[in-house]
């Protein structure tokens, strides 16, 4: 599976030279499953050896028994997300009903896979929790300042933050940068700390 | 665990400024874990649901979470449990 970047995000296969084989069309930015997923149309190769479409590809994988190909694209809700291909070692073996057989297996199997996850969705997850995280971090370093300045539990410092924000209207993330930055007002707010 | 009545009306008013920003128990958590909350999704969202008691700082962290995220939205802000209960309710909301 492929994110709109055609960076690959997810993949399976069921030998190791398919995955020798797709790792080069990814790192040459080039090869039929690139292809089928950009132009959303099944690929057929019957020689790699005299294939001339993909020609930084067909020569990296000439060691590969790999000689006929077909790719169909995984279209889920009219957005291409990926592809899935099959690899045979004598050349020829595949022919246009093939590629029609491949595409009924595709359709299904694109659905199943859009349901299951977005080309998106690891992306989207990993950057909003780095930021949860970041002010998570920021939050709890400014508790722990408080609570050894203070003297005081870690819920009393996170409360003693949360009424500064409150009081000077900021968010706790920004009271917390305050007090890490080692400045014990709001600049904004004279001399005023805001605490009770 | 019981429910005071405080936590009852804080509880209402932070599902009714959730509702209006269109903001998802999810977003809301996630948001509430970024700034410190130490509950997690499912105790938070059965908390909305009325179904479970949480800690005061926890209620407020959640106020704070909800009115942080709508910062920009006009709609109505949830409560802190100062705000509530024993407080003077004659006192206007803040704008």
């Amino acid at each position: 599976m492929l994110d709109p970047h055609a960076r690959p995000v997810s993949s399976g296969s069921t030998d190791s030279v398919v995955e020798r084989a797709d790792a080069l069309q990814y790192e040459l930015v080039q090869g039929p499953c690139l292809t089928a997923w950009a132009t959303q149309e099944s690929i057929l190769i019957h020689d790699v050896a005299t294939e001339a479409r993909w020609p930084n590809w067909s020569a990296a994988v000439v060691d590969l028994p790999i000689r006929s190909v077909i790719s169909t694209p995984l279209i889920a809700d009219g957005q291409a997300i990926g592809a899935m291909k099959i690899y045979a070692a004598s050349p020829g073996a595949f022919e246009d009903a093939t590629a029609a057989l491949m595409e009924l297996f595709a359709s299904p199997a694109a659905t199943l896979l859009s349901h299951i996850q977005t080309a998106e969705t690891p992306e989207r997850i990993s950057d909003s929790l780095q930021s949860a995280l970041y002010s998570r971090d920021l939050i709890n370093r400014a508790c722990g300042i408080l609570m050894e300045r203070h003297t005081i539990t870690e819920d009393a410092a996170l409360q003693q933050l949360m009424r500064q924000a409150r009081a000077t209207r900021s968010t706790l993330m920004e009271v917390s940068a305050i007090v890490l930055a080692g400045v014990a007002s709001d600049p904004r707010r004279g001399s005023s700390d805001g605490l009770r | 665990m019981g429910f005071d009545s405080s936590e009852w009306e804080q509880r209402r008013r932070l599902q009714a400024a959730l509702a209006a920003a269109q903001v998802s128990t999810g977003d809301l958590w996630l948001y509430y874990f970024g700034i410190g909350g130490s509950v997690g999704e499912y105790e938070v969202e059965a908390y909305l649901q009325g179904l479970l008691s949480l800690p005061e700082l926890q209620r407020d962290l959640l106020a704070m979470a909800a009115n942080e995220l709508f910062n920009d939205h006009a709609g109505p802000r949830a409560p802190y449990s100062d705000e509530l209960g024993s407080g003077d309710p004659s006192r206007p909301e803040d704008p």
